[in-house]
C-alpha cells in the first residue's frame, strides 16, 4: 500500500495524530465516537495492513468488558432495564459504556498507526528543530539501547559455552553468573563509549554552533494540508463549544443544529483526509502500472 | 614543503619510563599513500594518534610535527576535523546515530555547516561511495564490512586532505576488507587525499602504496619503497617478514634478486621467469595417506536449524563428523551460518530437526552444565565476552580452584606475564590467549574456536597455531571457523566449505584449495599453473628448490 500520507511533512502527521487523539477523548458523542473508531480502522488498514485485524480481536473482549461495566458503576438515566445488586442498571449508562468503548479503541487504533507513521528519524526532527543537541542524543539513545542488548546475549552465549550460563547452574550459581554478565556488560560499553567519544571528536564534534540536518523540508503539498488540518479542526472545534455536539445521555436525545450538520461534516473530512490519500494515490498507482 | 614532517618525535606515558616512540624522524608528501609495518606494540597506533591532537594520548613528548608548515597543535578543532580525518578499528563503535544518512552528517552538523551545503556534500559523497540505496537505513541493519564503509563515508565527507586508518579491515571478512581496500585506494588516486594506513594484512596494501615505514620498539628502523622493504626485513630475519606478501616471500625464498613481486600477477610472472626453459619434475608435494582411523567425537547428522517460525533456515541439513585430534576449519563466506553451526553444538541454540552426538552421546542428554565441564567449549569472536572480573589471574581462578592447572595452561598459552594486568588493558592478541586459557581451563575434548585469528598480526597467530598443535597431541579435537585462509590452510587437518547452510565439501588443505581457482591461498593462486598442490608459501618455495636443484 503507498503509504502517501507518510511522505508528508511529519510537523503535519504528527499535529494530525494528535488531533484526532485530542478530538476522540473530548467528544462525548457516540456517533462522533463511532466515526472515530471507522476511520482509525480504515486508516490503519492502508498503514499497518491485516495485523489490525487481529489487535482489533483483541481488544474486541475489553471493549464489551467496558460496555456492560459501566452500568453497575454508574446509574444515572431513566431509562431502566432491569435491577442488578440493589441498584438501577440503566440504558443510558450503557450506551455512555459503549461510548467510551468506542473511544477506548479508536485511542488504540490511532495510537497503533501513528506508531507506523512516525519513524524515530521523523520524532527526532521535530524535537531536533527547537533543540539540535536532543536530536542527536535520541538518536544516541536509539542506537545504544538494541547494540546493549544484543551484546548482553552476545555475552550471556559466551558465558555459557564456558560453563558459566545462568541457566545450567544451580539457583545461587546462576544469580551470580548474571550478575558478572550485567559487569562485564557495563564494562564493555564503556570501553566502547571511549571509542565512540574519539570518533565525534575526531568529526570536530564541539567545536562550532552545532546545526541540524534536516531531511525533511515543508512543500507545497505539506502547507496545503496543514491548512485544510488547521480549517477544518478549528471548525470541528468551535462547532462542538456552540453546542452542536451535545447528546444528553439522560434524555438520549442529539441536538440537531446546523452547528451539528456541519460539524459532523467537517470532522469526518477531517478523519478521512489521510486515509483518502493513501487510497487514491494507491489507485493512480494500480492505474499507472497497468499501462505498461 | 611536505605536508607533515616530524621532527625528533619522542613520547612515553607519565607513569613509565620505557619509550613508545623514540626518535622518530620523517616527512609525508601531499597526496603520498604510506603503509606503517609493525608488530602489536611497536607504537604505530601512537604514532598515527599523534598525527591528529584530538586523538594524541597525554603523556611526554618531545621533538615536533608539523602540518602544512604549522605546528600541528596549533590547529584549531575545526580545522584540524575538516583537514584529518582517522579510521579505527573497530566498526561498530565509530557510529553515532541511528540512521545512515545521520551518521554521514554528524561530521557536517559538528562543524556548523548550513543545511545545503551539508545536503549537497552528503548525497555527492553517497553517490561516490554508491551507498545511495542504503541512505534510510538503519545502522543497525548493516553489516561489519558496510558499516566500516559508512565510517570511511562519513570522515570523507568533511573532505580531509589526510585519510589516517589504523587496521581498518581487522574485523571484517577478505571479501569486505577488500572492498574497503579499494575504496580507499580509489579515494587516494582519485582525490589525491593523503593516506596513512597500518595493517596485518599486507597483501593488499603493499600494491597500492607509494612508501612502507619499518617500526620496531617506537624507532623507525627502514623506510623504502614497497618493493624493496621486503629485503631489508628478509636480511635482517625480522618477525615482520612473515606479514609479507606471498609472491615477496617465495622470491626471498628462492634468493631472488632485484625488485620483488607483491601481487599474485607479478609472483606468477616471476615462476615463470624461474622456470623458462626448465622442466618441472616434482610438481606437488606429496601427501602422507592417514594413518589410523581414530574415534569420532562429534556427529552432526542432518541438522535443520531457523531462528522463527516464519524466517528462512540458517542450517539446511548439515552433516559432519570429527575424528579425535584433528583440526577441522569451517569456511565460507559471510553470514551462511558457520557461527550458527557452532551454537547448535554447543547447545546455545536448539535445532528443530537432526542429531548431534558429542562424545558418543546425544546432546539432549546432557543434563545442567555437563556438557560445557570437560567436554566441549567454544571460544567466542569477540574474546571479551568472557571477562568478568578485574585481573587477568581473577579471570582463570574463576574456572577452577587447582592453582597447578592455572600455571600450567597459563605457561602454555604464554600469558604468565600479564597475570596481574586488567583484562580490558591488554592487547587483542593477549585478550585472544586469555580468553582462550580460561576455556582450556573447562578442560574440553573438543574445543570450538571462532574467527580466532581476527585482528592477529602474524607472531600471535603463530604462537596460537603452536598452542593448537600441543593440545592436539594430547587428543583434543578443534573445529575452527575461520575467514582466514592462509591460516587454515597452513594448519588445518581438513577443510570444510560452508556455503547456503549446508557443509559442501571436506578435504585435507590441499585436496581442498586444489579444487578452487578463486577461493583459495595466494599461494595456490600463484602457482598452480605450474604446481599441483602447493598451498602455501612454504610450499612454493620448497617445490621450486626441488625443482631447481635436480
Amino acid at each position: 500500500m503507498r503509504n502517501e500520507f507518510e511522505t508528508y511533512n511529519p510537523y503535519i502527521c504528527f499535529a494530525f495524530f494528535i488531533g484526532t487523539v485530542a478530538f476522540s477523548m473530548c467528544f462525548l458523542n457516540p456517533v462522533f465516537s463511532a466515526v472515530s473508531f471507522l476511520f482509525s480502522i480504515l486508516f490503519a488498514l492502508t498503514v499497518k495492513g491485516k495485523s489490525v485485524i487481529r489487535f482489533l480481536l483483541m481488544l474486541i473482549p475489553l471493549f464489551l468488558l467496558i460496555v456492560f461495566l459501566n452500568p453497575l458503576l454508574n446509574h444515572y438515566g431513566t431509562h431502566e432495564l432491569f435491577m442488578l445488586f440493589g441498584k438501577p442498571y440503566t440504558l443510558e449508562a450503557l450506551l455512555f459504556g459503549v461510548n467510551t468503548g468506542f473511544m477506548f479503541m479508536s485511542i488504540m487504533i490511532w495510537f497503533m498507526s501513528m506508531n507506523a507513521v512516525m519513524t524515530t528519524d521523523k520524532l527526532t526532527y521535530i524535537l531536533g528543530n527547537f533543540i539540535p543537541s536532543i536530536s542527536l542524543m535520541l538518536s544516541m539513545i536509539i542506537r545504544f539501547i538494541p547494540s546493549m542488548r544484543k551484546k548482553g546475549m552476545e555475552i550471556n552465549n559466551a558465558r555459557m559455552a564456558i560453563g558459566k550460563g545462568v541457566r545450567n547452574s544451580s539457583r545461587k550459581e546462576g544469580i551470580a553468573n548474571g550478575m558478572e554478565t550485567l559487569k562485564s556488560l557495563t564494562a564493555n560499553s564503556l570501553e566502547k563509549g571511549i571509542v565512540t567519544a574519539d570518533s565525534m571528536r575526531a568529526r570536530g564534534y564541539g567545536s562550532s554552533k552545532r546545526t541540524s540536518f534536516r531531511i525533511y523540508r515543508f512543500k507545497r503539498k505539506d502547507i496545503i494540508l496543514g491548512i485544510s488540518f488547521a480549517v477544518l479542526s478549528a471548525y470541528t472545534l468551535v462547532s462542538s463549544i456552540m453546542g452542536g455536539m451535545k447528546y444528553d445521555y439522560n434524555t438520549l436525545v442529539f441536538s440537531n443544529t446546523v452547528w451539528t450538520k456541519t460539524g459532523f461534516s467537517t470532522y469526518v473530512i477531517f478523519l478521512s483526509l489521510p486515509f483518502l490519500l493513501n487510497i487514491l494515490e494507491e489507485l493512480k498507482w494500480r492505474s499507472l502500472r497497468s499501462k505498461i | 614543503m611536505a605536508q607533515f614532517e616530524i621532527k625528533n618525535l619522542s613520547f612515553r606515558y607519565p607513569v613509565s619510563k620505557r619509550l613508545i616512540l623514540s626518535d622518530v624522524s620523517f616527512d609525508i608528501e601531499r597526496g603520498e599513500y604510506l603503509v606503517l609495518l609493525g608488530k602489536s606494540g611497536s607504537g604505530k597506533t601512537t604514532l598515527l594518534r599523534h598525527l591528529k591532537p584530538v586523538l594524541t594520548p597525554k603523556g611526554e613528548r618531545s621533538g615536533e610535527i608539523l602540518f602544512n608548515g604549522k605546528d600541528i597543535s596549533s590547529l584549531d578543532l575545526k580545522t584540524e576535523a575538516e583537514s584529518v580525518g582517522y579510521v579505527m578499528q573497530n566498526p561498530d563503535s565509530q557510529i553515532v546515530t541511528d540512521k545512515v544518512w545521520h551518521e554521514l552528517s554528524f561530521g557536517l552538523e559538528s562543524i556548523g555547516l548550513p543545511q545545503n551545503a551539508i545536503r549537497t556534500r552528503v548525497v555527492e559523497m553517497a553517490s561516490f561511495f554508491g551507498i545511495q540505496d542504503w541512505f534510510e537505513r538503519d545502522v543497525s541493519e548493516l553489516s561489519g564490512g558496510q558499516k566500516q564503509l559508512l565510517n570511511l563515508a562519513s570522515i570523507m565527507v568533511m573532505r580531509p586532505e589526510v585519510l589516517i586508518l589504523d587496521e581498518p579491515t581487522s574485523q571484517l571478512d577478505p571479501i569486505a576488507a577488500t572492498d574497503f581496500l579499494n575504496t580507499v585506494r580509489k579515494i587516494n588516486l582519485e582525490l589525491g587525499t593523503t593516506v596513512i594506513i597500518t595493517e596485518h594484512r599486507l597483501e593488499e596494501i603493499l600494491p597500492a602504496a607509494d612508501r612502507a615505514v619499518f617500526m620496531e620498539d617506537g624507532k623507525v628502523l627502514s623506510i623504502d619503497h614497497p618493493k624493496k622493504i621486503g629485503e631489508m626485513l628478509y636480511e635482517s630475519g625480522s618477525d615482520m617478514f612473515l606479514a609479507m606478501p606471498c609472491a615477496t616471500k617465495v622470491f626471498y625464498g628462492t634468493k631472488g634478486k632485484g625488485d620483488a613481486p607483491v601481487t599474485v600477477r607479478e609472483g606468477r610472472a616471476y615462476l615463470d621467469r624461474l622456470f623458462s626453459g626448465k622442466e618441472v619434475t616434482v610438481k606437488g608435494i606429496e601427501e602422507t595417506a592417514e594413518s589410523e582411523k581414530k574415534e569420532t567425537v562429534l556427529s552432526l547428522k542432518d541438522v535443520w536449524f531457523r531462528y522463527d517460525k516464519d524466517s528462512r533456515d540458517i542450517l539446511k541439513g548439515v552433516s559432519l563428523d570429527l575424528e579425535r585430534g584433528e583440526l577441522f576449519a569451517l569456511v565460507g563466506g559471510n553470514g551462511t551460518g558457520k557461527s550458527t553451526l557452532l551454537k547448535a553444538v554447543g547447545r546455545i541454540v536448539k535445532p528443530y530437526r537432526g542429531k548431534i552426538t558429542v562424545l558418543g552421546k546425544d546432546i539432549t542428554k546432557y543434563k545442567g552444565g555437563e556438557l560445557y565441564h570437560e567436554c566441549l567449549s567454544i571460544l567466542p569472536q569477540d574474546p571479551v565476552s568472557v571477562f568478568v572480573k578485574n585481573t587477568v589471574l581473577e579471570e582463570l581462578t574463576e574456572m577452577t580452584d587447582e592453582r597447578s592447572e592455572v600455571d600450567r595452561i597459563a605457561a602454555l598459552c604464554e600469558i604468565e606475564g600479564l597475570l596481574s594486568s586488567h583484562p580490558l588493558d591488554i592487547s587483542g592478541g593477549e585478550q585472544e590467549r586469555v580468553a582462550l586459557a580460561k576455556v582450556l581451563l573447562t578442560k574440553p575434548e573438543i574445543l570450538m574456536l571462532d574467527e580466532p585469528t581476527k585482528g592477529l598480526d602474524n607472531v600471535f597467530k603463530m604462537k596460537l597455531a603452536e598452542i593448537l598443535k600441543e593440545l592436539m597431541k594430547k587428543g583434543v579435537t578443534v573445529i575452527m571457523v575461520s575467514h582466514d585462509i592462509e591460516f587454515c590452510a597452513k594448519y588445518a587437518d581438513r577443510v570444510g566449505m560452508f556455503f547456503n547452510g549446508e557443509m559442501v565439501t571436506a578435504d585435507t588443505p590441499r585436496n581442498f584449495f586444489k579444487e578452487s581457482s578463486f577461493y583459495t591461498t595466494s599461494a595456490n593462486r600463484m602457482s598452480r599453473h605450474i604446481f599441483t598442490n602447493a598451498v602455501t608459501d612454504e610450499d612454493v618455495t620448497e617445490l621450486c628448490r626441488m625443482n631447481l636443484e635436480k
